[in-house]
């Protein structure tokens, strides 16, 4: 028999044994270590499966999410009328017209106006790592997105249906109240239904939360029984796990909102770098009536929710004019 | 199934790759983790999930589900992951044992959705870490560098880095336990 060994240097052996660093010995040490209670065997197989985790989180934190989906989509048949039913900025599809025959592509063809037409409005809006970006909807209401962000919503008849995914990420909502069309954010199982309000939801990967700003929503989720009614200052989440809805002190949550705000605060940038981040973020284009304003500096906290309202500051603060043109803003001495 | 759920297979019906690609991405890396889980190796594990992929993508017209579509996708790539284990050994003859790790029942939906709340909670958990202890434990099972490198690297002894190791495995199961997390159901053992 080997010399016993104690519980931390039991442990200690079996990272050695993932690691091959373990010798024979100790192997042995290990086994009997192992057969002397269930608690040791057990103890010994939850290491085994944390280090699978592990082993696997690891290359997940490394994987490339596009490779992966090009290799796969290679193997896909297309079913051709999706051609035309993309919508056009987000993604394209290269090659696919060269498989469909001249009849086929006849027939295709007018039903992929049709589709074209019925489907082309969808609108999807997506935000990188550290990109922020701020949409006007078609009603008059407006939401910011956080980065890494993705909405989608039908832009066409948007005004008499108004509904909004949050596919992923995080979005601050302002909302112009309509009793007879009901504003919906769908974000995963749960939804979220605006009854006269501003608030903010977040799609995360293990729950959806809302943080109410003013007003009130209803919040409901299939699983989850009758909606709640979330106040202002109040926290709800929806749990994908327990699918239950649980609403608490917003303040007491630790829920950082201040990214709502945060991203157009200048210290002493450049107005180049300014009017660059509120293209960005507004999705307009600012124009200067001449290069040497491009390096004219500026401090300020330009947190507003119209791009009209950041230019009057900055036209204030900058003493320059500000003229809106058909391609968006101009603005001089 | 949900409602976004029931649009989302009326768009794979259709043929709809950009649904279907914004599905997968969403969903792909806990798929993933579920396959390796039973094969151990990240290129079964991506086969398995893109087999079950296209079976749904070829055959959207005919399925028709009453669950959840995520954890009727997320049983398909366990079962995959089972037949293909099965093949193997009939291939290699070697035998593995199935051990279960709690007593819930293996097949119960939330087991599979469970799967990507883990990792999320296992990333939390490893940020818990003291930072010595973290650096380490990335520096080995991320960076999948030897316990000699790492000291010669930290310029620490090998017996400080088995210690942060030692600790941070330890630390990172009381952790996960203290959050109700309970490890995967089945761990496959080969042996020669």
């Amino acid at each position: 028999m080997e010399k016993p060994i104690d519980y931390n240097e039991a442990l200690m052996l079996i990272i050695d044994e993932f690691d091959g660093a373990i010798s024979d010995v100790q192997q042995i040490q290990l086994q009997q270590w192992r057969s002397v209670s269930t608690d040791n065997e057990r103890i010994y197989k939850e290491f085994y499966a944390l280090n699978v985790e592990i082993e696997a989180l690891a290359h997940l934190k490394q994987l490339d999410l596009d490779a992966s989906w090009k290799r796969l989509e290679e193997d896909l048949a297309d079913r051709n009328i999706v051609t035309f039913r993309e919508a056009p900025p987000v993604q394209k599809s290269p090659g696919k017209w060269k498989q469909i025959l001249s009849i086929a592509a006849t027939i295709l063809a007018v039903l992929g106006v049709y589709y074209y037409l019925q489907a082309s409005s969808v609108e999807i809006v997506q935000t990188a790592k550290g990109g922020h970006k701020r949409i006007s909807l078609p009603d008059g209401s407006w939401l910011a997105m956080n980065e890494e962000t993705i909405v989608e919503f039908n832009k066409k008849d948007f005004a008499s249906n108004r509904k909004l995914r949050l596919v992923k990420g995080e979005a601050f909502f302002e909302i112009k109240h309509d009793v007879s069309h009901p504003f919906k954010v769908q974000a995963a199982e749960a939804t979220i239904e605006d009854l006269g309000t501003s608030f903010t939801v977040t799609n995360s990967e293990d729950e959806v939360n809302v943080v109410v700003s003013s007003g009130k929503v209803a919040f409901s989720a299939a699983s989850a029984g009758n909606p709640q009614v979330i106040l202002p200052q109040q926290i709800a989440s929806y749990n994908f796990s327990n699918k239950k809805i649980q609403v608490a002190d917003a303040a007491l949550s630790g829920h950082d909102l201040s990214w709502i705000n945060q991203q157009l605060f200048f210290n002493n940038a450049s107005l180049s770098s300014v009017i660059k981040a509120l293209d960005e973020c507004y999705d307009v284009k600012i124009s200067l009536s001449d290069k040497s304003l491009e390096s004219r500096k500026l401090t300020a906290n330009l947190a507003f929710r119209t791009v009209d309202s950041a230019l009057e500051v900055i036209s204030a603060s900058m003493q320059l004019k500000v003229r809106k043109n058909d391609e968006g803003y101009l603005l001089s001495r | 199934m949900i409602e976004s759920e029931k649009e989302l297979l009326e768009q794979i019906r259709l043929g709809n790759k950009t649904a279907y690609e914004l599905f997968y991405k969403d969903h792909y890396k806990a798929l993933h983790a579920l396959a390796y889980n039973y094969v151990k190796r990240h290129e079964i594990a991506e086969e398995i999930v893109h087999d079950v992929f296209i079976t749904l993508w070829n055959k959207a017209e005919g399925i028709s589900i009453n669950q959840s579509f995520k954890s009727y996708v997320m049983r398909s790539v366990v079962n995959a992951s089972l037949n293909f284990l099965k093949k193997e050994k009939v291939d290699a003859g070697r035998h593995e044992k199935y051990t279960e790790w709690t007593n819930r029942v293996p097949e119960s939906e939330d087991n599979v959705e469970d799967k990507e709340v883990l990792l999320i909670k296992l990333e939390k958990a490893l940020e818990l870490l003291p930072p010595q202890c973290k650096k380490v434990m990335l520096m080995s099972r991320f960076d999948k560098m030897k316990q000699q490198d790492i000291a010669d690297q930290l310029n620490i002894s090998i017996k400080t880095v088995k210690n942060h190791l030692t600790f941070g495995f330890a630390k990172i199961r009381t952790i996960l336990a203290a959050e109700g997390i309970q490890f995967i159901l089945i761990v496959i053992f080969y042996f020669q």
